[in-house]
Formats: structure tokens, C-alpha cells, sequence
């Protein structure tokens, strides 16, 4: 009987171990208070080249991110597309609040941002993609992006 | 992250019997395979993107943002024990080059499980060519490898390492550049305030390279795949992405090939 017992609830281990590893990255809410934009840049994804490699980490093409609006403050890190930008807008001598998806504010150079989804090209001519994101509070207790299709 | 996932919802599940019932019905459900991707022919890497000077100024939206978020109902889960078989790191360890591909992964401070769950996806650890100039068991370009391996010899001065396109033949050689690049995709996310990369967050800057990889992990599993890396039509086909393709879908597609090693740390 004992041993029937131990066997169950060694069947029943597993059954919760199975269970907890089944889970979902969800956005659980919207943060209030903060839109994603995107970063200008001229190239699309598309634009594939294949057999180059990307930038070094931390290089010039993601720009940095400050702790304070002023490029003398402490450089915090980069930031890839999308950027979580406070809003209603709060611009600084050129520096825009952001958050990190750290959940760490911080401010970034305003004039590299655009719309989420937009693509700039060299000349001049502006691409919107049907998508959207909404900065959110992730089932991780992460800060983290609900993209959906459609304007 | 996934760890924190698994915390987390180990802290939600404390369930009775009919509870535990309920669960295993949706257990069962979500280990279903829901149509996934294969990824082939990687890594893939996009154009660098800059901002450039001089582009028009853009004025913020205006109104309200469409904060209407939410998306949880009806996302797909991710089974995180779908591959409970699966030991990337034997499969690599029985290679001749494995044990030189766990001292790559220790010399570029990433873990041997991190390099044996990039070649069980890329090649089953096998040294083959691809498509174009990928070739080997980390599957890497002729310019992805010569920039990485090049990279890895700068910071190794003291190991023997071959920088030539030659020295990408030998599998132990190739796995000093996929180590250097894994190393780099950790270093990225985190720049990018992802802390303690896992495997599955630097598999989409394997894959898809720099340009969508902070984006995509911590992106919702519900969200479209496509949407995010913008692959034209032709490399979606060839990499198994369809329109409809969901990052969940995505990311299940890798851990049935990895098993548990896409949760573990990237970085040593």
C-alpha cells in the first residue's frame, strides 16, 4: 500500500512538473502612460544581406540610452526598436523619457524616433507597416511588447 | 526570463484534485503540436540598420494612444517539456570536436549547452553545408564566421585559432565564431535591458539576426512572428515562417529540438 502510495504521488510530482511547464509569455495590461515608437532608419529587415553580420553590440547603430536628459550623464545602455516612450511626451533639451525594459527610465535623443512600425528611406519616402505594439506588464512580471496586425 | 515564467506560475499552481484535472486537460492540450516552424539554411542576417541624417522630423501621434492592450485570452502556451528526450549537449559531446567546442563556448564566456543547442537546430551537430556560403554544424555565413572568428582570435591572443575562411571546415574552429557570436547576442539583449539572456532570447538574434532580437523576446507568444523580423516573402518559405506564424509558435519550435536547454543562462 505504501508503496502504491509513493508511486501516486510520484505520478502526481510529474503531473505538476508537466503542468508548470506549460505557460504562456502574455501581455497581462497595458502600461499607462507610455506608447511605442519605433527608430528612424532607412532600411527595412527586408533589405537582407546575406552573409554580413551585424553591428558590434553597443555600436552606433542603437542608440544610447541616458540616465538623465544630457549626453554627459551615465550612459545606461542601447536601445533597439521599439522604444517605450512616456507619454504624454516628455522632452528635454532634445531627450525624451523612455522606459527600459528593465523597467529602468531613461532618455534617449527625440529626433531618431518615429512612429512604431515606420520605415524612412534615404529618399524620403515613408513606409508604414500594419502592426502595432503596446508596451505592457508580461505574464513574467517583465515589461514587454503586445504587437498585434493592423493599423 | 523562463525561469521567471516557471516561478512564476509554479507560484500560481497549488491544485487540488479537480484543479489538477482541469490542468492536465489543458496540459495535454497545449502539448499538441500546433503546426510549427523549421528553421533551415541559418543564420540569416539582416542589413545593419543606423539613423541617418538628414530624415524628415516626425511629430508625435496625436490623441490618445491605443493602450487597448491585453492579449492574453486565446494566446498559445508554450510547452516547455515537449522534448523531454532531448540532450543537446550528448548529442554534441559525441561529435570528435565537442569537447573543443565546450572550451570555444568557456574561452567567449558562454556555456557548452549554449553552443550544443545551437547545432542540434543548425545541423544536428553535423558538419554539412547549407545554403549559399553556410556550411558547418553552427551553420554560419562566410562573413558572419570571418567577422566572429576574427573577433574571438582579438580576445583569445593565446589560443591557436585559424582566422582564415579555411579554418571554418573544422568544426571546432567554427565553434570559437559561433561562440563569439552567441556572446555578442547575449551582450545585445542585455544592452538592451534583458537581463541574464537565455537560450531561446539569443536564438532569434541567431536566426534573424541584431535588428529584431530585443523586440522579439519580450515580445507576446501571441504575437506574429513576421510582424517583427519582416522577412520578405521568399526568406519566410525558406525558413518555415508562414504570415501566420506566432512567436509562441516560434519559440515552441526551438524547444522541441532543445528541450530544457532554452530556459538555461546563455552567459557563463
Amino acid at each position: 500500500m505504501k508503496t502504491l502510495l509513493k508511486r501516486a504521488g510520484v505520478a502526481a510530482g510529474a503531473v505538476i512538473i508537466m503542468i508548470e511547464s506549460v505557460v504562456a509569455l502574455t501581455a497581462v495590461k497595458p502600461l499607462e502612460g507610455y506608447v511605442c515608437m519605433g527608430l528612424k532608419s532607412d532600411k527595412e529587415f527586408n533589405d537582407w544581406v546575406p552573409g554580413s553580420m551585424g553591428p558590434k553590440p553597443g555600436g552606433p547603430e542603437d542608440p544610447p540610452v541616458f540616465q538623465a536628459p544630457t549626453e554627459g550623464s551615465r550612459l545606461l545602455g542601447y536601445n533597439s526598436s521599439p522604444v517605450i516612450v512616456k507619454w504624454p511626451v516628455n522632452e528635454v533639451g532634445g531627450f525624451v523619457e523612455m522606459l527600459r525594459l528593465g523597467g529602468e527610465k531613461g532618455w534617449i535623443k527625440g529626433d531618431l524616433l518615429v512612429p512604431y512600425g515606420t520605415v524612412v528611406r534615404k529618399d524620403g519616402t515613408v513606409i508604414k507597416k500594419d502592426k502595432k505594439c503596446i508596451p505592457s506588464l508580461m505574464s513574467n512580471g517583465r515589461i514587454g511588447f503586445d504587437i498585434r496586425a493592423g493599423k | 526570463m523562463v525561469t521567471k515564467i516557471l516561478r512564476s506560475v509554479r507560484a500560481k499552481i497549488a491544485c487540488g484534485v479537480l484543479a489538477c484535472a482541469g490542468l492536465i486537460g489543458f496540459a495535454e492540450w497545449a502539448s499538441a503540436d500546433p503546426g510549427l516552424v523549421t528553421q533551415s539554411g541559418l543564420p540569416i542576417q539582416v542589413q545593419p540598420t543606423a539613423p541617418e541624417l538628414g530624415l524628415p522630423q516626425f511629430s508625435y501621434p496625436a490623441g490618445n494612444p491605443d493602450t487597448s492592450g491585453g492579449g492574453g485570452v486565446g494566446s498559445s502556451s508554450v510547452n516547455y517539456n515537449a522534448c523531454p528526450g532531448c540532450d543537446p549537449t550528448t548529442t554534441m559531446m559525441a561529435q570528435s570536436w565537442g569537447q573543443g567546442a565546450v572550451d570555444a563556448a568557456t574561452a567567449a564566456g558562454v556555456t557548452g549547452d549554449s553552443l550544443a543547442a545551437t547545432c542540434v537546430v543548425e545541423s544536428n551537430c553535423q558538419n554539412i553545408g547549407g545554403a549559399g556560403t553556410v556550411s558547418g554544424p553552427f551553420q554560419m555565413t562566410n562573413a558572419t564566421y570571418l567577422q566572429a572568428i576574427q573577433e574571438f582570435a582579438a580576445a583569445n591572443p593565446d589560443l591557436s585559432v585559424d582566422t582564415s575562411l579555411a579554418g571554418k571546415s573544422d568544426p571546432a574552429n567554427e565553434a570559437y565564431a559561433a561562440a563569439q557570436y552567441e556572446a555578442d547576442a547575449a551582450q545585445y539583449l542585455q544592452n538592451n535591458d534583458i537581463p541574464n539572456p537565455t537560450n531561446l532570447d539569443i536564438r532569434g538574434y541567431y536566426q534573424f539576426g541584431q535588428g529584431p532580437s530585443a523586440e522579439l523576446a519580450a515580445a507576446s507568444d501571441s504575437a506574429n512572428l513576421e510582424s517583427i523580423v519582416q522577412l520578405s516573402p521568399a526568406v519566410m518559405a525558406a525558413n518555415g515562417i508562414t504570415s501566420t506564424t506566432t512567436v509562441g509558435q516560434w519559440r515552441q519550435s526551438y524547444i522541441n529540438k532543445v528541450g530544457s536547454l532554452a530556459d538555461q543562462p546563455v552567459l557563463l
